[in-house]
């Protein structure tokens, strides 16, 4: 304590050192073997030599390409999907669910008490070709005598898209549960109709929570891989599944790393982009 | 001070497994540096060394899920209660053994660095030669198995009178198919032409299992791979893909679906199908006319493990009573000849079950894959390409 007394310029650096330690020992050091392995060649029995192998990034995005496109793709289809489901329902629940309102979060929120596995194996059944969906929608004839959901591109979107529904939800429901009523009180009594009143005032309020929701849903869906292996086929495999195999099964560390790395830039990029779009300033400030 | 110490490194083993994707990136974190400085001649090591004969405190044994016998009620494993009860040594029993390859990447980063994992691991065969390979195994003290005198099976090549690996179960890979759905299955061909099985047929994702049927229905050797062969075969599969024929490539995970009727036919391993056909009889397993495979599941002791406990275990296995009391749960092949005399015994009817006691007839029927090719990444990325990663 005497040090800091007489040294106070050094209190905030100590008061940053555990969080700096951390982000050092779970963020700086795993990148940075990971950037290093992705520069490597060599295979599991002779060992992994650093050659600055920067063809390895130009071999992964050359060859899986189809399934970098897919994974934007089926994220972003994922994300828009569960937006348009997560927020009338969580508005409905912080603006209407008066003394229910805990009950129904927990109701959102109880699914997802079971693991991940389980409740992506839980959509293998709902979708069968045998199971109940699938027939009503042949006998309405939305789907061909032969049509089925599992193992289709609809069937990994909407798996994405219920696995991570609450990373969705719950930052729209903090957003909309803290706007203050009287603003859209007084915004009616200037004659402003609900859907006006929305618009200039809900919708604006609720944006950081918007924000907050499409990335962490988007991010974690991009570098989703059970989803597809479960509910797809290998036409919808993603760049996950491609990094999983290069790691688990073929045992090239060096290409699965630089695929790990394109998809952490990519996803940067991007976020960088929509931020810019979108204006995290306004949205905090 | 030593157990502590294992029960520390044990943990955190259990922790990674829990999050495999997790646990591989740390393994190759930790592995790339590890592994230049391993050499082959490491495996010589071992046998040079006298074996110190005294049982340790403790046994810790990994293994894939369901792949004991298990008391309904106690939930115990009277296999390990009878070791124990004979040798006093309890038994750290842990099921997280789901695939070969996952496996693999949990104990490969603490093994290449010289961390104790577990005493012993039952894994495929061809894993257990990377392992070798690797330098990532002990031998087995030969001497204290007595029982693998009867063991039926030769010891293959890599493993000289079993001492890197010794047999488990073996099990076939064959045809599962839904006769409430399809008729009968003839051939391997038909899964990949016959119109009326389009979309409604899956493979296996391990390459041995796909690989070696197919190559077989070709009239090709799946035990000794020739390249041009091997690419011919993958393109064919990649076509009936391409074609929307075969639906997807699975682990463990084609029995629900199977189960359910949305496959109507699929490769499957012989002791799934035996555990499905309890509660659904329509359910049918067959070796096509012209191969199915066959693979061995090895007992083998990763680096740092007990030889002599690991010994202990695995001859009190191979004793005929314990062997067919554990294929008698397990639905697989015992490697043990004489147990079928003890299985008869307790359950006639499981004992002249083909898929348990095959015959001469079916065995002949069965090839085992390549080993050198299933641990060749040239290969391994063919065929993941195959799979669609």
């Amino acid at each position: 304590m005497g040090y800091l007394r007489r040294h106070p310029r050094a209190v905030p650096y100590v008061l940053i050192a555990p969080g700096l330690i951390w982000l050092a020992v779970l963020f700086v050091v795993p990148l940075y073997y990971l950037l290093t392995t992705s520069l490597q060649t060599g295979d599991i029995m002779s060992g992994f030599q650093m050659t600055w192998a920067w063809s390895n990034y130009a071999e992964m995005a050359e060859q899986y390409r189809p399934q970098f496109v897919r994974s934007i793709q089926y994220a972003a289809l994922a994300t828009i999907a569960a937006l348009v489901i997560a927020y009338p329902i969580v508005y409905f629940i912080a603006r209407r669910g008066g003394q229910w309102k805990s009950l129904l979060l927990v109701l959102l929120v109880a699914p997802f008490f079971v693991t991940y596995l389980i409740r992506t194996l839980a959509w293998q059944t709902i979708l069968a070709d045998e199971g109940i969906v699938v027939e009503t929608m042949r006998n309405v004839g939305l789907l061909g005598e032969d049509g089925r959901l599992l193992a289709t591109s609809f069937a990994v979107v909407a798996g994405i898209t219920y696995n991570y529904f609450p990373f969705m939800a719950l930052p729209i429901y903090v957003a909309l549960e803290q706007l203050d009523g009287r603003l859209l009180e007084a915004s009616a009594d200037l004659y402003a109709n609900p859907i006006k009143g929305f618009l200039r005032i809900t919708l604006p309020i609720s944006l950081p929570g918007v924000f907050a929701g499409t990335l962490t849903t988007f991010i974690p869906a991009m570098g989703d891989f059970v989803n597809a292996q479960l509910l797809g086929t290998p036409k919808q495999y993603m760049i996950g599944n491609v990094i999983q195999s290069k790691f688990l099964v073929i045992i090239d560390y060096p290409l699965a790393a630089a695929g790990a790395v394109i998809l952490m830039v990519t996803i940067l990029i991007g976020v960088a982009l929509y931020a810019r779009a979108l204006g995290t300033e306004r949205l905090t400030g | 001070m030593s157990l502590s110490r294992r029960n520390l490194l044990l943990r955190g083993a259990i922790g990674a497994a829990g999050a495999a994707s997790l646990s591989a990136v740390l393994a190759a974190c930790g592995g790339g540096g590890g592994i230049e400085g391993q050499s082959a001649s490491s495996a010589e090591e071992g046998a040079a060394a006298s074996v110190d004969r005294t049982l340790a405190d403790k046994f810790v044994l990994s293994n894939w899920p369901l792949y004991i016998d298990m008391d309904d009620e106690t939930k115990k494993s009277p296999t390990l209660e009878g070791f124990t009860a004979e040798t006093g040594v309890p038994v750290e029993y842990i099921e997280d053994i789901n695939s070969n390859e996952e496996f693999f990447g949990i104990v490969q980063g603490p093994l290449s660095q010289g961390q104790f994992v577990r005493d012993m691991a039952i894994p495929t065969g061809y894993l257990v030669v990377q392992l070798k390979d690797l330098g990532y195994l002990e031998k087995f003290d030969l001497e204290s198995i007595p029982n693998l005198a009867g063991v039926t099976a030769q010891a293959p090549e890599w493993n000289p009178g079993f001492e890197w690996g010794v047999p488990w179960q073996s099990y076939m890979t064959g045809i599962a198919y839904n006769e409430s759905k399809i008729k009968g299955i003839d051939s391997f061909e038909q899964l990949l032409t016959d119109p009326a099985l389009k979309g409604k047929v899956t493979m296996l994702n391990s390459m041995n299992d796909t690989m070696g049927v197919a190559l077989q229905a070709n009239g090709y050797s799946s035990s000794k791979i020739v390249e041009a062969e091997f690419d011919e075969t993958l393109e064919q599969l990649q076509k009936a893909v391409q074609d929307g024929q075969i639906r997807q490539f699975t682990g463990n995970d084609y029995t629900g679906p199977l189960d359910k009727g949305d496959l109507f036919a699929c490769l499957a391993w012989s002791g799934d199908v035996i555990q499905l056909q309890v509660d659904n009889p329509s359910l049918k397993f067959t070796i096509p006319e012209t191969g199915g495979g066959i693979a061995t599941d090895y007992m083998c002791i990763l680096k740092g493990g007990n030889v002599y406990t690991s010994s202990v275990f695995a001859n009190y296995v191979l004793d005929p009573k314990a062997a067919a009391q554990l294929s008698l749960y397990v639905n697989y092949i015992s490697p043990v000849a004489a147990s079928k005399a003890e299985a008869e015994s307790i359950d006639p009817a499981v004992a002249t079950n083909q898929l348990i006691y095959p015959d001469e007839a079916t065995l002949s029927k069965l090839q085992e894959f390549d080993p050198l090719v299933v641990n060749d990444p040239a290969y391994k990325e063919k065929f993941q390409a195959l799979v669609g990663a």
